[in-house]
């Protein structure tokens, strides 16, 4: 009797630590090959949530440019056109009167307005980017800038620049625009210079010699609501170009950003 | 099954358990929380057998530093566990602890006394068992890499899972085995010892990989 329940009780510690045993390896074969799976579906499922974010914010942009090309185009035929019309009908009535010099002052206010509408037209939607391409744009509106904020803007090209997609000249030209437009808002600069270089990529870089900026702490310590609306506008333009942005940190003056795109 | 053997293969568990000792201290500072803990734990295993060495002890005396080591253990466990969770469950593991404390309490002065405190140990082992699912849990929600044997907390919990799950049954059984196997006690507490060398042996291929794991890290800016 006792050997039997020695037996028995063997038997139970044996099987027992066994089946333990058993257990405790399919416990981690398991963890080794779900994990795995369970990992690779998240992975998966990031990259297509990035898909996603990416395809809404080309809708967006496209969205937004095609509003500009829209109200450029309003503003241009419509709103331009009329004021050239009215300024005819002014020139005609000052004609008529005894003292044209009466209506000297509107019709400056009128010159001045068309030029207004045909500036904003133009900022909107350059209709040189779409005739002669996008460094022929980027040096009208260099030029522009230079009229218009009486701050030197030098623009220099080297290597062979090869014309890319006219979705993607849209955005480098708006990068440009948004980072000379910061320039000219924020740096109390007296020059700006915008530099093409093409080679296996393109390296577009604007600088200039103002305040400067620290463009670290911008961009590692601010929410995105908070950095303003331009520059998270040049990141999702950057990003969807798969382009990168370069800051120098290291300049005593001023402040010079390059955005460095694979060809 | 004899003597020499036994002995032969309890000395090669002390070597490994040293050796983990040494390995834990390589790169000391570099080394993950979980890696420091777990020399902690083989360092505090080599207390008993100091103080066996160094203080006349007789018999079942002895038993009184390994009861007490029993629940040392545990708490460092629950201290390795609660680490490789990212400080989750913290109720969860106090109160764990704490009840345990309480019985191996109860176990030492009012039950077991003197003797091996083996249903201190069997309630040890399904604490650790529970704590290593517990682990597994959550390295499938949190998903912290992709091939997750790069996680030295992974090997660490293999090992301890294995040995835990394999001395449960002996540990639940080894008051009737101690009373009436006599002979054949060898064989299962030599089974017991492999199964100690065979966690130990699991313990140095994490460290290892946490070793693996340090070089890179360093190598990286020179690859670069």
């Amino acid at each position: 009797m006792e050997g039997a329940s020695e037996y028995q009780v063997a038997l139970i510690v044996t099987i027992g630590t066994v089946v333990m045993l058993l257990l405790a390896g399919a416990i981690v074969l398991f963890m080794l090959f779900y994990q795995k799976k369970m990992a690779q579906e998240q992975l998966k499922l990031q990259r297509l949530e990035l898909d996603y974010q990416q395809k809404m914010m080309l809708a967006a942009l496209e969205s937004q440019e095609n509003e500009r090309k829209r109200v450029a185009s309003d503003l241009h035929d419509s709103i331009g056109g009329m004021l050239s019309t009215i300024r005819v009908g002014l020139t005609t009535v000052a004609k008529q009167i005894s003292d044209p010099q009466l209506v000297e002052q509107q019709k400056q206010m009128l010159d001045d307005t068309i030029s207004s509408v045909r500036r904003i037209s133009r900022d909107l939607m350059p209709p040189t980017l779409e005739k002669f391409g996008l460094v022929q744009a980027v040096k009208e509106m260099c030029e522009r800038v230079q009229s218009t904020a009486y701050i030197q803007v030098a623009f220099s090209e080297h290597g062979e620049f090869r014309t890319l997609e006219q979705n993607q000249e849209l955005m480098i030209f708006r990068i440009i625009q948004e980072l000379i437009n910061n320039a000219v808002k924020h740096s109390k600069s007296s020059t700006i210079n915008v530099v093409f270089n093409a080679t296996d990529k393109l390296e577009v870089v604007v600088e200039d010699d103002g305040v400067g900026f620290d463009a670290t702490a911008l961009l590692s310590h601010h929410a995105p609501s908070s950095r303003g609306l331009g520059l998270f506008n040049i990141e999702n333009r950057v990003r969807l170009l798969n382009a990168r942005l370069e800051f120098d940190n290291e300049r005593k003056a001023g402040t010079r950003i390059t955005m460095i795109m694979p060809l | 099954m004899t003597l020499d053997l036994f002995v032969q293969i309890h000395y090669v568990q002390l070597y490994l358990s040293i050796l983990i000792i040494i390995l834990c201290g390589l790169y000391l500072r570099k080394r993950c929380i979980e890696s420091k803990v777990i020399g902690l734990h083989f360092l505090f295993g080599l207390l008993p057998a100091l103080i066996f060495l160094l203080v006349p002890l007789k018999g079942k005396e002895y038993n009184i530093p390994q009861n007490a080591h029993m629940v040392l253990q545990l708490i460092i466990i629950s201290l390795l566990f609660y680490k490789g969770v990212m400080g989750k469950y913290k109720a969860l593991f106090i109160s764990v602890t704490l009840g345990f404390l309480l019985f191996g309490f109860i176990n030492f002065f009012f039950i077991q006394k003197d003797d091996i405190n083996t249903y201190t140990k069997t309630l040890s082992s399904v604490i650790v068992i529970f704590y290593c699912v517990i682990y597994y849990y959550r390295l499938l929600v949190d998903l912290p890499v992709l091939h997750i044997h790069q996680l030295p907390m992974f090997w660490y919990t293999m090992a301890f899972l294995m040995y835990n799950s394999g001395t449960l049954f002996l540990m639940l059984f080894a008051s009737y085995l101690v009373e009436v196997l006599h002979n054949d006690l060898l064989i299962y507490w030599t089974f017991h010892n492999i199964l100690d060398i065979v966690q130990n042996l699991i313990i140095v291929v994490g460290l290892w990989r946490e070793l693996q794991n340090i070089r890179s890290r360093s190598l990286l800016p020179l690859a670069q």
